[in-house]
């Protein structure tokens, strides 16, 4: 019985030029066969390929009955809208009318949140052109809610393109940005809308691929959920990084069929981009802070990124600080290797009202009373995600050097890091002589604490603590490959290295690398591939 | 009809029809003698005590509530799921004209909170604190995490007005003076500020800054602010001496008739001891003789009447909600 739905597909998706035919295909049916929780995704793929229809429309009774009360709910309805509109019947329209009409949602505060917002918005004010303010649940015009989501989205793709991204390669909130963009540059009417919605797809797809290591997401994120923090093939983005950049797709997310039902296809060179590790680079760029209400002199301060990348393994970080509340990942070390929990990282466990008040608007006392409620673990001395402003970091290719000035009022006077628990410790004696050295996979790993540690075998994996010498730490760490290892002559063989660009001022690079090219507020983004080149002209919205 | 006729009608209307459909009223509908002249409660709700409902989620609870029974019951007015953090309403309108400052921005409502307008767009957001000034209604202000903005239209348009007021201004509350109206206090995250002007040129009133979470403007214009580790009172309302004053920890959040030695002084000058409150109240107010309301973040709003031999304070309301702020506003 599959036959017509799999003829419908042609049908449906023969003329479109997206990822490859079968590999949407294969996506749309796994997602209209597993039974997700419901989800606006779902049933537009259920609906979109004909099959459990009724179902489908059952389910789609349920979300537009139930008052769903954010952005999440916006994008996602707006997803199903578009993608089945030639199909869904009148009554549901009608329906997801008055949902637009009577919902209140809320906006949320961060960068994620706006985007899925205003694309949402900007695509139903097209949809419903001429309504009054009375049809709107702002009591806005159909022409006053597409002025308003028009300004917000060019200001943010203009700031991003130029000055850098606030919640930047985040394994787990990188598909909120890319499914709204989908939409828009899917279903958006204006030509130049559209243009920029794909161009900055490209852009963040593009980041993504640079620091893409075999379906892991290497090197700093600006936040990382906890499922992630050890793994980030595990995070939602993988499913985006299968999909756009390998041909099969094990991590299955529902939304990724609005990607499916698209026609968006990746230019075939960032995949490459993706999978061409012959040779070891760098990577610097330029990325923004997420806006400091209090306690800050500056409103988005400039976050450097660094990330050096081989085929075996890459390291990646910040210069330190605190930059995002409480997820942040400022360093990590991505081992590429089949084996779960393949990432070394460290932190301060900075555990502040302070942190919270410094984005978020609440009473940051009351915040930190009942944070673990929303983000569990927060206030635990043995958390393994969050920033510390105490934390600096240098990185020079494949070696970084880490301190810390942690003062005694601080909650907790220790530095962690995460050791997968599947390499294998070299040498016994390192541990004397203050270098810890283990190899994972055809890596080694070499760590020098500068004050005195423990090693904490936990859950098959293990914690190195390192205690403070008045209020201070630091370790070095380098990787290499067992075969071109050479010996780790401690901080001798890191001091004196510039952390920048060669022959060029970091503070002057959005991007630089051997494959993605950006000076500061140009606008303009080089991709290149050996003597392949693509460049996104945001000044003319063009690609050349 | 001729002019005798109409002066008969007239009478029959005044004399019997009116006084039967008055009487009539308050035997089916008692409540009505209450609400023709009544103390109007708002309570501005920003999540649930749910995990999640704060700290950029939000919940269906969330926006502004009204109780027209002294906080027996209460309903939700409006949007539902927005963060509502405080409400001003434009006291001639007799509650028709209402102001939500709020996580997407500032509402308006004109028919007594069954419609709203979003009133600003995306460059404002999380509004913390709005203040109408009551002389002339067309002038509002709002108080932002980034900045403090004015509208000289009744809030169709806004200009940021804080030009010389250094960066960070997270802006917890704007509050204009009873006894001047262009006479504005902001409480700035590292300071009070005061604008002589309406809001054209600010002041720092402090020079050693402290955190300033909360402040009241009373009567007798005293200045009183309140921060973590108490209340501190200024008598000029242009200084207020950091060194000085006796700070009460007992409120985590202000009571202006809280103040040393552990006493509440109500509105009429009687003075009780300081009840034992629930933690985390965010906001107190006093109504009628004797009673204060505290709105509490761990949930509920609390009622504490004083008597002789009065009890502690009991919940009254909005048990599961996260209440940010309270306000009174007579109508009729």
């Amino acid at each position: 019985m599959k036959v017509i739905p799999i003829f419908l597909f042609f049908v449906l998706f023969s003329q479109v030029n997206g990822q490859t035919p079968s590999l949407r295909r294969d996506v749309l049916y796994r997602i209209s066969e597993k039974d997700y929780r419901p989800t606006f995704s779902c049933i537009a793929t259920r609906l979109k390929l004909g099959m459990r229809k009724d179902l489908a429309l059952k389910q789609l009774d349920t979300l537009l009955t139930k008052e769903y009360g954010d952005m999440f709910w916006m994008y996602s309805c707006t997803g199903l809208y578009f993608s089945t509109k030639k199909i869904l019947p009148t009554s549901y329209k009608k329906k997801i009318r008055e949902c637009w009409k009577k919902f209140t949602p809320y906006r949320g505060d961060t960068e994620n949140h706006f985007l899925m917002y205003y694309s949402s918005l900007y695509l139903m004010s097209q949809e419903w052109p001429n309504l009054s303010a009375s049809e709107w649940f702002m009591h806005c015009s159909s022409r006053e809610l597409q002025k308003e989501s028009e300004e917000y989205l060019n200001f943010w793709i203009n700031k991003t393109v130029r000055y850098g991204q606030i919640e930047f390669d985040s394994p787990r909130y990188l598909y909120y940005f890319i499914t709204p963009l989908i939409l828009l540059a899917e279903y958006a009417k204006d030509t130049i809308m559209k243009k920029k919605s794909e161009m900055i797809l490209e852009y963040l797809l593009v980041d993504y691929a640079s620091q893409y290591l075999n379906g892991n997401f290497c090197g700093a994120h600006s936040r990382v959920g906890n499922d992630a923090a050890f793994d980030t093939r595990n995070a939602e983005a993988a499913s985006y990084g299968e999909y756009f950049f390998e041909d099969s797709i094990k991590h299955l997310l529902p939304d990724i069929a609005f990607a499916a039902l698209s026609s968006f296809k990746l230019p075939p060179i960032i995949k490459e981009i993706a999978h061409d590790r012959t040779e070891p680079y760098s990577e610097h760029a330029i990325k923004k802070s997420r806006d400091a209400i209090r306690y800050s002199t500056e409103l988005n301060s400039s976050v450097y990124k660094n990330i050096f990348m081989t085929r075996h393994y890459s390291l990646g970080s910040i210069q330190g600080g605190l930059i995002q509340p409480i997820q942040q990942r400022s360093w990590s070390l991505t081992i590429n290797s089949p084996q779960k929990n393949n990432i070394i990282f460290g932190l301060h466990p900075y555990v502040s009202e302070k942190e919270l008040g410094m984005f978020f608007p609440e009473e940051p006392s009351f915040m930190l009373e009942k944070i673990d409620a929303v983000k569990n673990g927060y206030t635990s001395e043995n958390k393994w995600v969050g920033g510390s402003p105490y934390e600096s970091i240098r990185q020079w290719k494949n070696q970084i050097e880490c301190s810390y000035d942690i003062p005694k009022d601080e909650k907790y006077q220790h530095v962690d890091l995460f050791l997968p628990g599947w390499g294998t410790f070299l040498s016994v004696d390192s541990m004397e002589k203050k270098m810890i050295r283990i190899q994972y996979d055809s890596c080694v790993v070499t760590i020098v604490p500068k004050t005195a540690f423990i090693l904490q075998n936990k859950n098959d994996n293990f914690r190195l603590r390192l205690s403070l010498d008045s209020g201070k730490t630091s370790y070095f760490l380098a990787c290499d490959t067992y075969d071109g290892f050479n010996e780790f002559d401690d901080e001798k063989s890191f001091c004196g290295k510039i952390d920048v660009p060669e022959g060029k001022r970091k503070e002057e690079w959005l991007f630089q690398s051997k494959f993605i090219e950006s000076k500061l507020g140009s606008g303009i983004l080089k991709i290149k591939n050996g003597t392949n080149e693509r460049i996104l002209d945001f000044n003319s919205i063009t690609i050349r | 009809m001729n002019k005798a006729g109409v002066r008969c009608w007239v009478l029959v209307v005044r004399k019997i029809l009116c006084p039967t459909v008055i009487l009539s009223s308050l035997i089916l509908y008692p409540s009505s003698l209450l609400l023709a002249q009544h103390t109007r409660l708002y309570a501005c709700i920003i999540g649930s005590d749910a995990p999640g409902s704060s700290m950029g989620g939000s919940s269906l609870g969330a926006g502004l509530w009204q109780s027209d029974d002294t906080a027996k019951t209460w309903r939700q007015l409006g949007w539902k799921h927005v963060k509502c953090y405080s409400v001003d309403v434009v006291n001639k309108s007799n509650g028709k004209i209402i102001f939500q400052a709020c996580g997407n921005g500032v509402l308006r409502s004109t028919d007594a909170g069954l419609s709203w307008r979003m009133l600003t767009d995306w460059r404002i957001t999380e509004v913390m604190d709005i203040a109408i000034d009551q002389t002339a209604p067309k002038n509002i202000y709002i108080a932002t995490p980034a900045a403090i903005w004015k509208s000289n239209d009744g809030g169709d348009n806004w200009y940021e007005a804080d030009s010389d007021i250094p960066y960070p201004v997270f802006v917890s509350r704007i509050i204009i003076d009873p006894k001047n109206h262009l006479k504005i206090y902001a409480a700035i995250d590292t300071a009070i500020y005061i604008s002589n002007d309406g809001g054209l040129e600010w002041v720092n009133a402090k020079a050693n800054a402290i955190t300033v979470h909360d402040f009241v403007v009373d009567d007798i214009k005293r200045l009183t602010d309140v921060d973590k580790t108490g209340i501190l009172i200024s008598e000029d309302t242009d200084t207020v001496n950091t060194n000085g004053g006796n700070r009460s920890t007992y409120y985590h959040s202000p009571s202006l008739y809280s103040g040393a030695n552990d006493t509440v002084q109500f509105q009429n000058g009687k003075t009780t001891n300081l009840p034992e409150v629930p933690k985390n109240i965010h906001s107190t107010i006093e109504i009628g003789e004797y009673i204060l309301l505290f709105g509490s973040l761990d949930g509920g709003v609390w009622k504490y009447v004083y008597e002789l031999g009065s009890t502690l304070p009991v919940r009254t309301g909005l048990d599961s909600e996260q209440v940010w702020r309270l306000k009174a506003v007579e109508v009729k």
